[in-house]
Parts: C-alpha cells; sequence; structure tokens
C-alpha cells in the first residue's frame, strides 16, 4: 500500500518535472478534428476531397484539429506530428499537414520536403492569411477548405470539395455580401419605380454559379486505408493565427 | 534431420546475436549521425545564402544601420569558413562551428531588432517575403538540430551501453560523438535589451 502510494507520488513528480506534451492522436482519416471545430458534414466533404486528391495526384494532405497546445509550439508539435504520421509515399515527399490548435487561435501549415519546391513558406504564410478572416467569422469549415483548395492550386493539383457542404472560394465572403447588397438595392429601386412588379424579383433565387472549383462530390469514403509511409519532413511551411 | 535441425538453430542463434550486438546498429547509427549533420549544416547554408539578399534590401531603406549590417555581414563571412564534416566533429570543433552560427543569430536578431524604426521597410514586399524565408529557416535549423541531437544520443548509448558497446570496445574502437550545447548557443544568442 505503502509502496503504491509513494510510487504514485513520485510519477506524479515526475510529470509536474517534465510536463505534459500535447499528445499525437492516431491517424484515423485525412481529417482528425479532436476539437469538433469542423461540422460533420463539413468534415466530411473536406475528408472525401482529400481521398480523392490523393487518389488523383498522389499528393498527401491531411488537416489535424487539436484543442489546445500542451508545453509545446504549433512548430515544434507539428513536426512531431509528422514525424509520427510519416505523411506522404517515402522518397516523393509531397505531402502537408494543416494543423490547427482550436482555443489557442493558431494554425500552422506544415510542407514535406516533395511539396517545398512550391508550397513555399511564403506561399503559406499568404493563403494562412486569407484563411484567417474565414475563421475569424467562425467560417470554419470554408476556411480549412479553402486553405487546402489553395495549398493544392499552388501545388500544380486540384481539389474537389462537394459544394453542398463546403465552399472554397476565394473572397467568397466579401464578393457574394457585395452582390447581395446590390441586388437588394437594386430590388428595392425597381419596386419604387414599378410598385406593381416587385414580386418576380422576390421570387428569383441567387443561386449563381460560383466559378472555381466545380465538379460533384467524390463517392470515396475518407479512412480505411489511409496511411502515412513517407514522412521526409524538414520543418518548411509558415506558421499563423486569427 | 536432427542435425540440420541443430544446425539451423545454431545459425539463427548467430544471426540474433550478431544482429543484437552492435555489429550493424552502431555502423548504421554512425551513418544516420552523419546525415543528420548534414543536415544541419545545409540548413545553416540557407540560412546564409539568405543574408545577402536581406542585406541589400534593408540598405536601401536604412540608412544609419551601416554598423549592425556590417556585423551581419561579418558574422557570416567567418561562419562559412567554419564548417566540418561529421567525421572531424571534436568537442572543440563542436563549439567552435556552435560559436560562429550563434554570432550570426545574435547579429541577425540585432538587425531584424533595428528594422522596427522603419515602416517603409516593414511594408516592402520583398523584405516581408525574406523575413518570413528567414523565420521558415530558423524552424527548419531547429527541427534539422533536435533531429541532429537524437541521432547522436542514439549513436553514443550504442557504444556505451551494454551489449553493444562490447562490440565497439573490441573492434571499432569509436569514441562517443559531441552533442549540441543549448544553454551555451542561447547565452550568446539572446536578443538584445531594448534601451529607451
Amino acid at each position: 500500500m505503502n509502496i503504491a502510494k509513494s510510487f504514485l507520488i513520485l510519477w506524479g513528480l515526475l510529470f509536474s518535472i517534465i510536463g505534459f506534451t500535447t499528445e499525437v492522436p492516431t491517424l484515423s482519416g485525412p481529417v482528425v478534428d479532436q476539437a469538433r471545430f469542423l461540422s460533420e458534414n463539413g468534415a466530411r466533404a473536406i475528408a472525401n476531397g482529400l481521398t480523392d486528391l490523393n487518389s488523383k495526384s498522389g499528393i498527401q494532405f491531411q488537416v489535424l484539429v487539436i484543442n489546445k497546445l500542451e508545453n509545446d509550439t504549433i512548430e515544434g508539435y507539428s513536426i512531431k506530428v509528422v514525424d509520427e504520421w510519416k505523411l506522404g509515399k517515402k522518397g516523393d515527399d509531397r505531402a502537408a499537414l494543416f494543423v490547427i490548435s482550436s482555443l489557442d487561435h493558431k494554425m500552422r501549415i506544415e510542407v514535406g520536403r516533395g511539396l517545398e519546391g512550391s508550397l513555399t513558406d511564403f506561399k503559406t504564410k499568404k493563403i494562412l492569411d486569407q484563411v484567417k478572416p474565414l475563421f475569424k467569422s467562425g467560417e470554419n469549415d470554408n476556411g480549412v477548405a479553402l486553405g487546402l483548395a489553395l495549398m493544392a492550386k499552388t501545388a500544380g493539383a486540384e481539389i474537389n470539395f462537394d459544394k453542398r457542404y463546403v465552399s472554397a472560394r476565394h473572397e467568397r465572403h466579401v464578393s457574394s455580401n457585395l452582390i447581395i447588397l446590390i441586388l437588394f438595392i437594386l430590388i428595392i429601386f425597381l419596386q419604387y419605380i414599378f410598385p406593381s412588379s416587385g414580386g418576380g424579383f422576390r421570387s428569383g433565387g441567387f443561386g449563381g454559379g460560383y466559378g472555381g472549383f466545380g465538379g460533384g462530390g467524390s463517392s470515396s469514403d475518407g479512412g480505411g486505408s489511409w496511411s502515412g509511409g513517407g514522412g521526409g519532413f524538414a520543418g518548411g511551411g509558415s506558421s499563423g493565427d486569427w | 534431420m536432427k542435425k540440420y535441425m541443430i544446425n539451423l538453430f545454431l545459425v539463427a542463434l548467430t544471426a540474433s546475436l550478431l544482429s543484437s550486438c552492435g555489429m550493424q546498429s552502431i555502423p548504421t547509427a554512425a551513418n544516420d549521425v552523419e546525415a543528420k549533420w548534414a543536415e544541419v549544416q545545409n540548413q545553416y547554408k540557407r540560412r546564409s545564402d539568405l543574408i545577402p539578399n536581406l542585406v541589400e534590401v534593408v540598405k536601401g531603406y536604412a540608412k544609419h544601420e551601416e554598423e549592425t549590417l556590417t556585423k551581419v555581414v561579418e558574422a557570416r563571412a567567418s561562419a562559412t569558413k567554419v564548417t566540418f564534416n561529421a567525421n572531424q566533429l571534436t568537442e572543440e570543433n563542436m563549439k567552435a562551428f556552435q560559436k560562429a552560427q550563434a554570432q550570426v543569430s545574435s547579429a541577425l536578431s540585432r538587425l531584424m531588432v533595428s528594422v522596427e524604426k522603419y515602416p517603409d521597410l516593414k511594408a516592402n514586399e520583398n523584405f516581408k517575403e525574406l523575413q518570413n524565408q528567414l523565420e521558415g529557416t530558423e524552424n527548419r535549423i531547429t527541427v534539422a538540430r533536435n533531429r541532429y541531437i537524437e541521432s547522436i544520443q542514439e549513436f553514443n548509448n550504442l557504444i556505451s551501453v551494454p551489449p553493444t558497446s562490447w562490440y565497439n570496445g573490441m573492434f571499432l574502437h569509436l569514441t562517443k560523438k559531441p552533442q549540441f550545447q543549448v544553454e551555451n548557443l542561447e547565452e550568446v544568442q539572446k536578443a538584445p535589451a531594448v534601451k529607451f
């Protein structure tokens, strides 16, 4: 009894000395979301898009969302994750990790050696800059999708997300608001001029065809065979916050 | 038939003994150290290659930072002379290498502090990119350094902890490789105090 007790104390002491560090979860699929940062549909659509990208181009993108960093910097944690998960194929190493720490409001894109040439540190920084406003306004699904779509584009590939759930459109936020505002003013203006024919405008939907990332969603299911075998990461990429 | 089985058993026993004795693991670890060291030097070189561009951009905006810039250029020049292969890594050489690189780090951080006074420079797209590349390179250096530290630890364990150390003592006679002295490095690297 006494021995067990002293052992426990010793154990506690040991942990207080070295301190807990953030754990690396198991690699269960293209999207590992421990913080429920993404909606269920959003996460599935993103996972499907990434599985599709991987089978078409061989590029492996991975999303990881954790609650909080414990005694780790985002850079230190991120390299720990890719060392353990070994994303990409050995020798090819065209892989990248998009890691987000939800409560810390920190994010990082960790780039594998095979993509360092195209996805330079500066380009990843610019991508994070574009993701930032979406996270700020709580559009987490679209923020992650936009980040990944831009990463793919920079690396010379394309991701087709299921448009019903996520939108990876560039500055969708600003432009759609602007379009709605203009239409709104136009409707009011026209109603003012032709009071009797206003109804026709109201019933017309604004389901405009967004350009850019077209194509239907892929039917393949994320997970299953999703794994890594490479792990050629040297610390490339950028970090940001929101 | 029985004899055959015994032979097979002996072969298996020898193989397992050999594989755990260090004949294989020590040279493998030594090669790993070499590769990790090459990566460390590679990343430091990457930083060194960024410096001329950085100096060029800063020069155009920050007229009064001549001294800071000269320090960076000088530190870089002396650091490029201090390079070693993995098998030249004695305690002494390691210290010299770290000292030279630490001087570059401190000169660079001094430069980055002084740059704060020039909003035009900070807004310059070219400078922003270089600054970002420098940050990225510092991160790569940290990664490479940590991996090197791990590989050294592995190697040193193999040649000093039994049973593999016995094999080393009998045949290879390799000595421990010097480790990165992190505390020492940080002392020199400490960012300059801001005086008002």
